[in-house]
């Protein structure tokens, strides 16, 4: 007797669940506003525009997102950003 | 090589140098920023971020150490190698740092950033902070122009 096959199970790929990542400077009242442009430009890749907008924000609101995706880069421009003495935080957003 | 003079009135960077040399002996004694993430519980890596970082700061004070051991600095000179200079901006920011979170706790940061208050009405070591961190934050300026 031949059995029926097995019926095949479907299986639905769920969508990555990574977490991702934030990379948050802190305002402090010391950093002249010129070396913190200079710092994103340098460490971010920002255009003039853009770094002045995130040092604004920094500056006005205390802080700024600087940069958000995967854990390892996140890393990497957190350390960056501490080696040029700015105050950073990673935030993990589930 | 970077070289230019502060604008500074030579007076001021002479009598300043003292305590300029003195902070900076004692960046060595500060700990260095914590992991970015509070709830990180990974010790090895905590361990090895903060040793690089401890190396990198280290790197970095000892070029700003060579512009403060060259004798015409004192006079308001700034020689620096040019692959120094983003060194030096770094360990001018922590000692910006150092001046401000230990010399000059009297002053608010409003003060300190619009420069509103009357130098003559604070202490003279307080008043001599002040001018070292106008000094620093010149050699800052004048560092970012250079190399941008």
């Amino acid at each position: 007797m031949i059995s029926e096959p097995a019926t095949r199970q479907k299986t639905v790929r769920q969508p990555s669940l990574a977490p991702v990542w934030r990379v948050v400077v802190l305002n402090d009242p010391v950093n002249l506003m010129n070396y913190v442009v200079m710092v994103f430009r340098k460490v971010l890749g920002f255009d003039e525009k853009k770094a002045n907008l995130h040092m604004l924000e920094v500056h006005e609101k205390g802080k700024s997102t600087v940069w958000s995706g995967n854990r390892e880069r996140a890393e990497a421009y957190a350390y960056e950003l501490q080696q040029w003495r700015l105050q950073t935080l990673l935030v993990r957003d589930d | 090589m970077i070289e230019f003079r502060l604008r500074v009135d030579s007076r001021i960077t002479r009598a300043v140098y003292p305590l300029i040399i003195e902070c900076f002996s004692e960046l060595g004694k500060q700990p260095c920023p914590d992991f970015p993430l509070v709830e990180e519980r990974d010790e090895e890596l905590i361990r090895s971020w903060k040793q690089s970082m401890r190396d990198d700061f280290i790197r970095d004070r000892q070029s700003l150490g060579r512009l403060l051991s060259n004798p015409r600095f004192a006079h308001g000179y700034v020689e620096i190698e040019n692959e120094d200079a983003e060194l030096i901006l770094r360990a001018l920011a922590e000692a910006r740092l150092y001046l401000r979170s230990h010399r000059l706790e009297s002053f608010t940061d409003e003060e300190l950033e619009r420069a509103d208050f009357s130098l003559k009405n604070k202490m003279p070591n307080e008043q001599s902070s002040y001018l070292a961190y106008l000094v620093l934050a010149e050699i800052q300026e004048r560092l970012i122009c250079e190399i941008s």
